[in-house]
């Protein structure tokens, strides 16, 4: 029971006032476009698109972004109940089972396939590996030489869905019979790690991968031939409890970026932008290397897709941007 | 155009310094000159002398980067080196592994319980504790969850026997030396905190990602800890008294560890590795994310799936497992400690 | 009692530090303790040490806190290095020995009783009475009758598989003295091993340790800040004081003439009458006049007094079992229950 003085209070409000007006006069410079929070995977690709997608957002239509790190389904959990953040840049489809209900309810709607050739996914074998031994540039090759891969496929870590099609696919292609083990990693790291491992030794090395990735960008690998895409049978495979596991390559992965149906209604400008932007493997690939080749942060990789490929995302922008980013479009 | 050009120019090392390659551009570089501003640094004051900082104004000097890619390197280069030495003294380790969980999975579940129903009691002599293990254990088998929690608890086992076969000699051995525990205690240090993926990773490139040597390291390296700080703390601590009357009598170095100092030293002993056992337990993930078998597994299939309810279960049959190993050892430990009450 | 010197220490020096070698030359050119301690940052534990133990004999080294009593006693088995000096133990010098014949050394010719009793909280009563003999190898069933029989010796004989900590002090303490007992030594060192228990317990134990003393003559080097237990127990008396010997002898000897003020003072409060035996003041082969009866040369004055009924006039024949051997002054009984002064403290209690 003290008594609070009058004359500290007033201190503190006006300071709190101060504060408020401070805050809301750089509001009031993005009043335009407002806060937007954009998802941030942790792999590579995903880095440079939320990267340069900030950066435009900033810069030409001055908005006030926070990146928020996260992975696919966390971040579809999170959009679905609190449509929050209102942009996932990077969602591979493929990996995602909660993605066609979301979509279905309306609650996120896909702009535009980011990665406009597609992600692909598959089965890969070195390089090097290939050049000595061609046969095993099919699936049936390496059914007949499982010593040459090494008696092991690398799959894909619990949780991931590649883990049943891969699985099912190695049934169906014949390779548990004929002796190679379906080696679980532990994490996707642990995948990694044990191709920078192989090239390393040179040693041989088969498993489950997808591009574009630093990964691949820094260890060239190489497809390996399963036949067509067959979507019926691969429904099957996608299920653990595949009955009939086929033959079946993995389809292309379409990779889309999707705004929250809130921020689509409030944000036409920066949601235009976000369905103009997108990558060729090409562009995605060549960068991830030059990130590779200077041992440069993410960052520094939009920074270099921004300088080189000016021509390309000038072309997402509408007017007014282009406008404010003059100087850097020279 | 950098902040440190000026200092170069002055010592007259520009020469030195030469014109290296120039560093890829960073974003505050892209931002200045998207804004129009004069210099990105005039803004910020003055830069810190760091690396990179000082190779804008001198290329011979080296960034952070080349530092980095500097250490990959060296380890790259040594690595084959290391792997000749480092694998074979290892590979007992995986037989462990390998071996003990074979053998855990081979044996029929009717078997085995019993088994460890009747090992629960002949260290506790507790009809609580042996009653609670066998509860847990029952109730694991009945929610599906008996395999990987044996394949846990053999894993377990395996790391834990072993921390305990190589922490206590080392923890001697730093209770009689001064030098040996000054020496000791920062590497200590170092492996109880040092995230495990930082040497993991490298690990994989020495051995392959298939050895369960890997987790087998990942967890000993971490769990060891306790029992070894433990010891030594238990033999310094051990009543002087009793060493002076000890070595009044005689006694030499080796009839006086065995015969005083150990068991004088056994609740601290106990008390270490009661918590070897528990900071295993807390690598359990840890370890399934470098491909050990187990609970871990069914948490991480839970954390990726966002099926919390998959992830809690397993979590919390992780935590039963604790439990029961903590109660089984406290009691064995009371037992100790019966004979050792001072009035 | 056969007289030949067991423990022999010469010129013994110990100085606590980090290099005492360097502080020695400071010390034997006669550096104090305070100057050591200032300059140096070096502790003088002992001074200039020299003492002969008889065998068989009880010698009890006696000071106060931080006259390096404890110190001086773990030389004897070697507990403690000293800086510089000789230890000689039945002739051959201990400080010669390499580690392995210093354990041989200590399992057959040494024993100790301490003063916290030092028993293994693990092992049985029986346990830690034999162990002595565990050390050296003996077989169990050997050791354990041995350490039985000592057992019973000392009045613990239902005892055998309790644990130290449910024994009383007194007991715990008949369980140490047992164990150095079984270990059957020649030399038993005892440091302040009566100090810890209270005096009703500690009278039992000074009793049994001199009943066991006449059995078995065992030398015994008997540490203690008590001066009532160190005139009871002692043959031989050291008086240290500051890490120097200040005197030593035959206590009586030590009563009668004090060498300087300390030892006056530390004697001071006693009560003469009682500790002062007839033999110490009697004149030895002598005869006299008006001689009231006989009394026995190890008398105390006391009883002598009591005799007399006070009367100075009587005078006694000193007789040691029936053989006369003296002539008892009545007046020189009465002069000596006054404590003699020096001359430094008579011209002190002049002023």
């Amino acid at each position: 029971m003290f008594k609070i003085s009058k004359k500290p209070l007033k201190i503190w409000a006006g300071l709190g006032c101060l504060v408020v007006m401070a805050f809301g006069s750089s509001n009031a410079q993005a009043s335009e476009c407002g806060e937007v929070s954009l998802m941030q995977a942790d792999w590579g690709s995903a880095q440079i698109v939320t990267a340069v997608a900030k950066f435009l957002m900033e810069e030409g239509y001055e908005c006030d972004a926070t990146t928020v790190p996260l992975s696919t389904n966390p971040a579809l959990a999170s959009v679905s109940e609190t449509g929050e953040p209102d942009i996932l840049t990077e969602i591979w489809t493929n990996g995602a089972p909660a993605y066609e209900e979301l979509v279905e309810s309306g609650k996120i709607i896909p702009v535009t396939e980011v990665l406009s050739d597609g992600g692909v996914e598959g089965f890969f074998v070195p390089n090097y590996l290939l050049e000595a031994h061609p046969e095993l540039a099919t699936i049936e090759g390496i059914a007949a030489n499982p010593d040459l891969v090494g008696n092991r496929f690398h799959n894909c870590p619990e949780g991931w869905t590649c883990l049943n099609v891969s699985t099912n696919l190695l049934k169906a292609g014949g390779l548990i019979d004929a002796g190679i083990e379906n080696f679980v990693h532990g994490s996707g790291e642990t995948l990694a790690a044990s191709i920078a491992a192989a090239f390393e030794n040179k040693e041989p090395w088969f498993g489950f991968y997808w591009a574009p990735t630093s990964v691949l960008g820094k260890y060239p690998m190489t497809l390996v031939d399963m036949g067509p895409h067959d979507p019926e049978k691969h429904a099957c495979n996608i299920t653990a409890e595949c009955a009939t596991p086929a033959m079946s390559a993995f389809p292309r992965s379409v990779v889309v970026t999707v705004l929250s149906k809130e921020f689509m209604a409030e944000n036409a400008d920066v949601s235009n932008l976000m369905a103009k932007l997108s990558f060729t493997n090409a562009q995605m690939g060549e960068t991830l290397a030059w990130v590779e080749d200077n041992k440069a942060s993410y960052e520094e990789g939009a920074v270099h897709f921004l300088t080189t490929y000016k021509g390309v995302w000038g072309a997402w922008l509408n007017d007014a941007a282009r406008d404010k980013l003059s100087a850097l479009l020279q | 155009m950098a902040f440190y050009d000026k200092i170069f120019e002055t010592f007259g090392l520009t020469a030195w310094c030469g014109k290296g390659d120039e560093s890829p551009m960073n974003m505050a570089q892209l931002l200045a000159q998207t804004r129009g501003e004069a210099s990105a640094e005039a803004s910020s004051g003055i830069p810190f002398p760091s690396l990179d900082n000082l190779n804008e104004s001198c290329a011979a000097i080296p960034r952070t980067r080349d530092m980095t890619s500097g250490l990959e390197d060296a380890f790259l280069s040594v690595k084959d080196a290391m792997k000749v030495v480092l694998d074979p003294v290892t590979q007992p380790l995986s037989w462990a592994l390998d071996g003990a969980l074979w053998a855990f999975l081979a044996t029929p579940w009717w078997i085995l319980l019993p088994a460890l129903f009747w090992l629960t009691w002949y260290v506790s002599r507790s009809v609580a504790v042996t009653v609670f293990v066998a509860c847990s254990f029952l109730f694991l088998g009945f929610i599906d969850h008996l395999d990987a929690a044996i394949q846990t608890l053999s894993i377990i086992f395996v790391c834990t026997g072993l921390c305990v076969l190589f922490g206590v000699p080392i923890g001697i051995l730093m209770a009689k030396s001064n030098t040996l525990q000054r020496a000791m205690i920062p590497l200590l240090d170092l492996l109880q905190t040092l995230p495990s993926f930082v040497y993991l990773i490298p690990l994989i490139f020495l051995f392959s990602v298939t050895e369960s040597k890997l987790y087998g390291i990942a967890i000993i390296v971490y769990a060891i800890v306790p029992v070894i700080r433990l010891t030594d703390l238990g033999i310094r601590l051990v009543d002087k008294d009793v060493i002076e009357a000890a070595n009044a009598y005689g006694m030499n170095a080796r009839q006086k560890l065995l015969g005083v100092e150990i068991p004088l030293a056994l609740p601290n002993i106990m008390a270490g590795v009661n918590q070897t056992i528990m900071m295993s337990l807390a690598m359990v993930v840890i370890a399934s994310l470098v491909s050990a078998p187990g609970l871990g597994v069914l948490v991480l299939r839970g954390i990726r799936n966002l099926e919390l309810g998959v992830g809690l279960v397993a979590g919390l049959g992780i935590v039963l497992l604790a439990v029961v190993l903590d109660r089984t050892t406290k009691a064995a430990l009371a037992r100790i400690n019966v004979a050792h009450e001072n009035g | 009692m056969a007289n030949r010197t067991q423990v022999s220490i010469r010129g013994l020096y110990k100085i606590f530090g980090s290099n005492p070698d360097a502080a020695l030359p400071q010390v034997l050119a006669g550096m104090g303790k305070e100057e050591l301690l200032q300059e140096y940052d070096h502790v003088l534990g002992l001074k200039d040490i020299n003492v002969d133990m008889q065998a068989g004999e009880i010698t009890v080294v006696m000071g106060l806190s931080g006259s390096g009593k404890s110190t001086l006693i773990r030389h004897v088995n070697r507990l403690i290095e000293p800086t510089a000096g000789e230890i000689d133990i039945d002739g051959n010098n201990i400080l010669g020995l390499s580690a392995t014949e210093l354990l041989r050394f200590r399992q057959t010719m040494m024993s100790m009783v301490f003063q916290k009793f030092a028993l293994f909280p693990h092992r049985t009563v029986l346990q830690n009475a034999a162990m002595a003999l565990e050390v050296r190898g003996e077989d169990i069933s050997k050791r354990e009758a041995e350490a039985h029989k000592w057992l019973e010796r000392v009045g613990l004989g239902g005892y055998q598989n309790h644990y130290p900590y449910q024994l009383s002090g007194g007991m715990q303490q008949r369980v140490g003295i047992a164990r150095a007992l079984t270990s059957n030594s020649d030399i038993m060192l005892m440091d302040e091993a009566f100090s810890a228990l209270d005096p009703l317990i500690r009278t039992d134990m000074q009793n049994l340790l001199l009943e066991l003393q006449t059995e078995l003559h065992k030398t015994i080097i008997f540490i203690t800040h008590d001066l009532d237990e160190a005139l009871k127990l002692a043959d031989h008396l050291v008086i240290l004081k500051d890490g120097a010997v200040v005197q030593q002898g035959e206590p009586q000897d030590i009563l009668l003439n004090p060498a300087d003020p300390y030892i006056e003072d530390f004697v001071g409060d006693i009560n003469r009458a009682r500790v002062l035996r007839v033999r110490s003041i009697m004149h030895p082969g002598e005869d006299g006049d008006h001689i009231a009866g006989d009394v026995d040369q190890n008398a105390t004055l006391e009883s002598v007094i009591e005799l007399s009924a006070g009367n100075t006039q009587k005078n006694y024949r000193v007789c040691a079992d029936g053989v006369p051997v003296g002539f008892l002054d009545m007046k020189e009984l009465v002069k000596a229950l006054v404590p003699a002064r020096t001359n430094a403290s008579r011209s002190r209690a002049a002023r």
